[in-house]
C-alpha cells in the first residue's frame, strides 16, 4: 500500500516498495516523473514482486512518456537498506542528467565488433545531446547474470567507451538461477544487456570495493567446460569434493552460503579477484558466475572485514567528492549472504542507509572493463550540485 | 574412479601446462578476456599516471611558453622601437641629403650640372619613397601601426589631396576634379589620407588623356568615396595581383617626365591599411576605358564629430615635443617640399604645403587650420619671396606666427629684414637636427606668449 519516496539533492528521486500492486507503483513512477521532470528511470525489481511483462505493461499505461531500463534482481538495496522482494525506481531529472540507452540482445551470438560500433554511435549521441549541458559522461550496464557473456560484453563496451567510466551489475533472479529479465522502454529480453550513457552535471566517482584474505590452499582447474563456466575437476578430483575438502566442510552441505563465506580467488597482475561459485551440480561439478578455464589456479580465500573495507571505501569516496549525496550500487548477492552468515547484515544495511547507497543484489559486478564477483561496484554522486543552487 | 597421488599430480601438471600454453595464444576465450580486462585496468592506471606526468610536463612547458611569450613580447616591443628608430634614423639622413641636393642645385651654373643634380635628387626621393613604404608595410604587418579611428572631415582631406596633386595633374595636362562634400567619416586620418593618396597617385600615373574625378556619395549608413579615371584600365588577369607587392602596370607613355612607373607598393599598402581599418575597397575596370575605385567608409555622426575631441597619438619618444604642431611649409621645389613634409611628419607635426604665398593663403581658408609655425623658402613660385609671404600671412592671421626663412644665400639684406620681422634665418643645406632645435625654441617661446595672443584675438 505504501510507496517510499526519497529525493536527493543531485536531482535523482528514488521510489521503492513491496506491498503495493505493480500498477500502483507504475502510477507512482508516472506521477513522480512528471513532478521531477525526469524522462529516464532505472528500475530494479524482484521477480517476487512482479514479472517483467506486467511491469512493462503497467509502465506503458501509467508512465507513457518515460524511457526506462529495468532488470530483475537478487535482492534490492533501498533507501532503507537491504531489502528483498521489492521494486526500486531511480529517476534521473532532466535538469542534471541526460541519458541515452541501448539494448544488446542475443548476447550468445553477437559479434563484439557490432557492439563496439553501436557503443561508439551511442557515445556520439550522448556527447551531442544538450539536455544536461556540458556535464561529464559515465556508463551504466545492466546485463543478464545467466548469460555467461559478461567478459565479452565488458571488453566490447570498453572498445567503444574507452575512457568513459563504466559500472554495472548482472541481473539476478533471487538465487533461482532460472531466468533473469531486462526491459528497455517496454521491450523485455533475456540473454541481453542494456547500456546507459549518462551525461551528468553532478560530480561523480565510480568505485569498487572487495575484501579477501587468501589462504595457502590452491585449487587448479584440471577439467572444465569454459563455455558453460563449469568446473568438473579441481586438482584432478571432482570439483565439489575438492572444494569442500579445501574449505573443510561436508560436500553435501555445499550451497550459496558456503560459496559466499569461502570464495575462491585468482591472482592476476599482483591482485586477487574473486571467481564466485554459482551452484553445485549433482555430478559434483561447479558452475561459476564468471569465466574459468583449464589450468587456472584458484586460491581459497576468506572474506574478512567487509564492514570495515566498505566503510573505508565510502569514506574515501566521500572525501574526494566533498560528501556523498547518493550512491548507485551493484552489490553482489554473495556479500549479502556472507553478511548474514557473519551477523553483520544489519551493520552493512545500516552502512548503506547512512551512505545513501541504493541499488540491487547482483550476480556479478562490472567495473570499467572488468567483470567481477563478490564486490560492491557503484557510482557516487557528490553534493556539489546542492551548494550550486 | 579413485586416482593415485602421482596420477593426480600428472593431471594437475598437464592442466597447468595447457593453461600456460593457451595464455600464449592470441585467440582468447572468456577467461583470457577477464585477464585482458585486468591488464587493461593496470594499463589504465599507468595511463592515469602518465597523464598526470604529461600534465605536469605541460604545466612546465606552459610556464616555459609564457616566458618565451614574454620574451617575444619584449622582442616585439624592441622591434617596435627599432622600426620607430629606423624610420627616423634611416629617413632623416636621406631627407638631409635631399635638402642638401636642393641647395646644390642653386649652386650649379651649367645646364649639365643642373641636370645631374636633378637626377640625383630624383633617385634620392625614389629611395625615400621606397624606404618609407617598406617601413610602413612592416609596421602594418607587425601590428605596430594601429589605426586611431575618429571622425575625419572628408571634404577637407580630399581638398588637401587635390591641392597636392593639382600640380602633377596640370603638368600632365590631366583634369583633376574633386567634388566638394561635408561628410565626416570614421577612419584614421593619416591612414585614410594615405589610402586615397595612393589610389589617386595611381590613377594619375596610369592615365594619359582625360583625367581623374574624386567624389563621395551616401550608401545607407556608409559613405562611398569614388576615384574614377579615364586611364588604361586593369586587365582582368591582373585583378588578383594589383594589390600585391611590387606589382606594376605599364605607366602611360610620357608620364611624369621620365619618372619611373612607381614602386608597385602603393596598392599593397592600401590593401593593408584598408584591412587594418576594416574598410571595404573594390574596383571595376575596363581596359582602355578606365578604372573606378570605390572605398566604403562608415559615416560619423556630426554631433559626435564635434563633441569628441581628437585623441592624441601615443607619445613618441623621438618627437613628442612637436605632436600636433601645425606647420605651414612654403617651398617651390617639389622634392624638397616632400622631403620637408616627410621630416615634419616624422616629428609628428601636421604639415601643409604650398608653393606660393597665394596657395598658402588658400590653405588658411580651410576650416580650423592655422599654423603654429611657418617654414618658408626665400625663393618661391611666381617670384614670391619667403619674407614677403611671412609678412602677408602674419597680417592675415593677426598675430606674429613664428617663422623660419630658408635660403641658400643669406645676403645682409635678407638677414636685416628677417630680424626686423622677428623671423629666423636658416642656411641651406638644412641640417634636420638644427631645424628641430630652432623649431622647439620658437614653439616654446610662442607657448609663453600664447595668453597675450588670445587676448588680442578676443579684442578683434
Amino acid at each position: 500500500m505504501t510507496c517510499g519516496r526519497t529525493a536527493y539533492a543531485c536531482g535523482i528521486v528514488a521510489l521503492h516498495g513491496s506491498d503495493l500492486s505493480v500498477n500502483d507503483f507504475a502510477a507512482a513512477i508516472g506521477r513522480e516523473a512528471l513532478a521531477a521532470e525526469a524522462s529516464f528511470a532505472s528500475i530494479f525489481f524482484s521477480h517476487e514482486f512482479c514479472e517483467a511483462p506486467h511491469l512493462a505493461e503497467a509502465l506503458r499505461r501509467n508512465a507513457p512518456g518515460l524511457r526506462y531500463a529495468a532488470c530483475s534482481t537478487a535482492g534490492e538495496v533501498s533507501p532503507d537498506g537491504y531489502a528483498a522482494g521489492h521494486i526500486l525506481a531511480v529517476l534521473f531529472s532532466d535538469a542534471r542528467f541526460a541519458v541515452k540507452a541501448t539494448m544488446f540482445d542475443a548476447l550468445g551470438s553477437r559479434s563484439m565488433d557490432d557492439m563496439a560500433a553501436r557503443v561508439a554511435e551511442l557515445r556520439r549521441e550522448a556527447e551531442a545531446c544538450d539536455g544536461a549541458g556540458r556535464g561529464s559522461l559515465f556508463a551504466l550496464l545492466l546485463i543478464d547474470g545467466l548469460s555467461r557473456a559478461e567478459e565479452a560484453v565488458t571488453s566490447a563496451l570498453h572498445w567503444g567507451l574507452d575512457d568513459i567510466p563504466l559500472v554495472g551489475g548482472s541481473a539476478g533472479d533471487d538465487l533461482r538461477f532460472e531466468k533473469t529479465t531486462l526491459i528497455l522502454d517496454g521491450r523485455t529480453a533475456s540473454d541481453a544487456a542494456i547500456l546507459m550513457l549518462v551525461r551528468s552535471q553532478v560530480p561523480f566517482q565510480v568505485f569498487k570495493t572487495d575484501n579477501f584474505v587468501p589462504t595457502s590452499r590452491k585449487l587448479v582447474v584440471t577439467e572444465s567446460n569454459p563455455d558453460a563456466r563449469r568446473v568438473v575437476e579441481f586438482n584432478a578430483e571432482p570439483a565439489a569434493q575438492a572444494y569442500a575438502e579445501a574449505i573443510g566442510i561436508d560436500p553435501q552441505t555445499l550451497g550459496p552460503m558456503s560459496f559466499a563465506s569461502h570464495p575462491v580467488v585468482v591472482r592476476v597482475g599482483g591482485e586477487y579477484y574473486c571467481r564466485s561459485i554459482q551452484k553445485v551440480h549433482p555430478d559434483g561439478s561447479l558452475t561459476f558466475f564468471c569465466a574459468i578455464d583449464n589450468g587456472v589456479v584458484l586460491t581459497v580465500a576468506q572474506p574478512k572485514g567487509m564492514v570495515e573495507s566498505t566503510r573505508d571505501k565510502l569514506l574515501a569516496i566521500g572525501d574526494r567528492l566533498g560528501g556523498i549525496d547518493l550512491v548507485l550500487g551493484f552489490d553482489c548477492v554473495l556479500r549479502r549472504l556472507d553478511a548474514e552468515n557473519r551477523q553483520s547484515f544489519r551493520t552493512i544495511s545500516q552502512l548503506y542507509r547512512d551512505n545513501r547507497v541504493i541499488g540491487f543484489g547482483t550476480y556479478g559486478e562490472q567495473f570499467r572493463s572488468m567483470h567481477l564477483n563478490q564486490t560492491l561496484t557503484g557510482i557516487a554522486f557528490g553534493r556539489a550540485a546542492e551548494a550550486a543552487e | 574412479m579413485a586416482r593415485g597421488p602421482l596420477e593426480k599430480l600428472e593431471r594437475i601438471n598437464a592442466a597447468l601446462m595447457e593453461r600456460v600454453e593457451r595464455s600464449m595464444d592470441q585467440q582468447g576465450n572468456a577467461f583470457s578476456l577477464f585477464q585482458t580486462a585486468i591488464g587493461l585496468e593496470t594499463r589504465m592506471r599507468q595511463r592515469t599516471d602518465e597523464l598526470a606526468a604529461t600534465l605536469r610536463r605541460l604545466e612546465q612547458s606552459n610556464r616555459a611558453l609564457n616566458q618565451a611569450k614574454e620574451a617575444a613580447e619584449r622582442a616585439n616591443l624592441s622591434k617596435t622601437r627599432f622600426l620607430a628608430a629606423a624610420s627616423h634614423d634611416v629617413l632623416q639622413p636621406l631627407n638631409a641629403a635631399i635638402l642638401s641636393v636642393s641647395a646644390l642645385i642653386e649652386l650649379q651654373t651649367s645646364e649639365r650640372g643642373h641636370q645631374l643634380v636633378r637626377q640625383v635628387e630624383q633617385s634620392l626621393s625614389t629611395m625615400d619613397e621606397l624606404l618609407r613604404t617598406l617601413i610602413d608595410i612592416s609596421k602594418l604587418d607587425g601590428g605596430v601601426m594601429r589605426p586611431e579611428v575618429a571622425p575625419v572631415p572628408l571634404g577637407a582631406l580630399l581638398e588637401s589631396l587635390r591641392s597636392d596633386f593639382a600640380p602633377i595633374a596640370a603638368e600632365r595636362e590631366l583634369a583633376l576634379k574633386v567634388r566638394p562634400n561635408d561628410h565626416f567619416v570614421l577612419s584614421d586620418r593619416t591612414m585614410l589620407r594615405r589610402i586615397l593618396q595612393n589610389i589617386l597617385s595611381n590613377a594619375l600615373r596610369y592615365t594619359a588623356r582625360g583625367g581623374v574625378l574624386v567624389g563621395a556619395r551616401r550608401r545607407g549608413g556608409l559613405l562611398s568615396v569614388e576615384v574614377i579615371d579615364t586611364g588604361k584600365g586593369i586587365p582582368p588577369d591582373q585583378y588578383e595581383t594589383v594589390f600585391e607587392e611590387f606589382h606594376r602596370g605599364l605607366a602611360s607613355p610620357g608620364a611624369d617626365g621620365g619618372r619611373p612607373a612607381g614602386l608597385g607598393l602603393g596598392l599593397a599598402i592600401v590593401r593593408r591599411m584598408v584591412q587594418a581599418l576594416d574598410h571595404d575597397l573594390s574596383f571595376a575596370s575596363q581596359v582602355g576605358r578606365g578604372t573606378h575605385f570605390r572605398l566604403l567608409l562608415p559615416l560619423a555622426d556630426m554631433a559626435v564629430a564635434v563633441a569628441e575631441p581628437r585623441r592624441k597619438p601615443p607619445a613618441d619618444p623621438v618627437a613628442h615635443h612637436f605632436a600636433e604642431t601645425r606647420v605651414l611649409v612654403l617651398e617651390n621645389d617639389r622634392p624638397v617640399m616632400q622631403a620637408m613634409a616627410a621630416l615634419l611628419e616624422g616629428w609628428r607635426c601636421s604639415a601643409r604645403l604650398a608653393s606660393s604665398s597665394a596657395e598658402g593663403f588658400e590653405l588658411l581658408e580651410e576650416v580650423g587650420w592655422t599654423p603654429d609655425l611657418v617654414l618658408a623658402d626665400q625663393h618661391l613660385d611666381g617670384g614670391d619671396l619667403g619674407l614677403d609671404a611671412v609678412e602677408l600671412l602674419r597680417d592675415r592671421l593677426g598675430w606674429q606666427v613664428p617663422a623660419i626663412i630658408i635660403t641658400a644665400d643669406p645676403s645682409p639684406d635678407i638677414v636685416v629684414r628677417a630680424s626686423l620681422l622677428g623671423a629666423e634665418v636658416m642656411r641651406k643645406p638644412l641640417k634636420p637636427a638644427e631645424l628641430r632645435a630652432l623649431m622647439a625654441h620658437l614653439l616654446a617661446r610662442k607657448k609663453r606668449k600664447r595668453a597675450s595672443v588670445w587676448h588680442r584675438a578676443a579684442r578683434r
